[in-house]
């Protein structure tokens, strides 16, 4: 299994979890299985142009946004791929601090922090493209 | 028993602990735990790099989730979650067992099925048998049991758990003295 996640897969699990919808009530609604969603998400899969549309029309994107994923799902064919193996200690960072945060902390502290370990790789960015 | 890898000892008060307080810290006070929800949506919205992968049933072949803490993804068989998200107990108990690995393995990648022959170790060292015990705690709080200290059925049912799962833990409870 590749460790690699596309920018438009993340796009698309990012646009999903906002509207608070399950991988499985969003593969009903496109027609797909789950797997298959879920594989376009993880960046296993690609997705064909129709279904791109489709996956635009479900997440009621307006004409900026639909066309900045579009340009993402023909990026994600010319194999342009973020890797998570570079970002290694950044998701080991997360998930210590996630398995700490749940035995003490609470989760307002949580995203705070998360926040910051975002906006670090944010300025650290670029490099990874 | 399910045996797995060998590590740093849990016991059932510490993993009951953590399930608390993942039940307080997410405000969620019915007995039945939205355990599908909390992996499919809650996390990827605070945790965008943690992977949910559904993943077709051969790809995984007799597993039925695997669970790699080091890269904080946890990727579960299809049919699995679709039983899940169905209410199904066996399913459902899987998704809450892959996140106690997630919670408290790190360093090793595990699998609900992998046995290890090694050395024999005691049940609190033992990956499986501290994933399965918090997968019991976080989907059945004592409270829930206490309404329903003698029915697994009804206990079963309330928390979306297969009646095994609610025998087991009935008969822990009672053995802890924390049940009439």
């Amino acid at each position: 299994m590749p460790k690699t996640l596309t920018q438009f897969g993340v796009e698309v699990r990012k646009k999903r979890v906002e509207r608070q919808e399950t991988l499985g009530d969003m593969a009903v609604a496109l027609k797909v299985s789950p797997s298959f969603l879920s594989g376009i998400e993880v960046g296993r899969k690609r997705a064909p142009a129709d279904l791109v549309e489709r996956i635009i029309e479900h997440l009621e994107l307006d004409m900026i946004e639909a066309q900045r994923l579009r340009r993402l799902a023909e990026e994600t064919g010319s194999e342009i791929r973020i890797s998570l193996a570079g970002k290694g200690n950044d998701a080991r960072e997360v998930a210590a601090m996630f398995a700490r945060r749940f035995s003490e902390g609470d989760i307002d502290e949580l995203k705070d922090a998360l926040t910051e370990i975002e906006q670090k790789r944010g300025r650290a960015g670029g490099t990874g493209f | 028993m399910e045996r797995g890898f060998r590590v740093a000892g849990k016991s059932r008060k510490e993993l009951r602990a953590q399930a608390i307080s993942l039940r307080s810290q997410l405000r969620i006070k019915e007995p039945w735990f939205p355990i599908v929800e909390l992996l499919d949506v809650y996390l990827g919205q605070y945790f965008p790099h943690f992977v949910f992968d559904v993943v077709e049933k051969d790809e995984l072949g007799p597993q039925h989730g695997v669970t790699t803490p080091d890269e904080f993804k946890i990727e579960v068989r299809e049919d699995v979650y679709l039983g899940a998200l169905a209410g199904h107990g066996r399913d459902r108990f899987t998704l809450a067992h892959e996140l106690g690995h997630l919670l408290n393995h790190r360093g090793v990648t595990l699998s609900r099925t992998r046995f290890d022959r090694r050395k024999p170790h005691p049940p609190f060292e033992d990956s499986e048998w501290q994933a399965n015990t918090f997968a019991s705690e976080l989907l059945m709080p004592i409270e829930a049991a206490r309404l329903y200290p003698g029915n697994e059925f009804r206990l079963a049912e309330l928390c979306g758990v297969s009646a095994d799962a609610a025998i087991t833990r009935l008969k822990i409870l009672r053995g802890e003295g924390l049940l009439k």
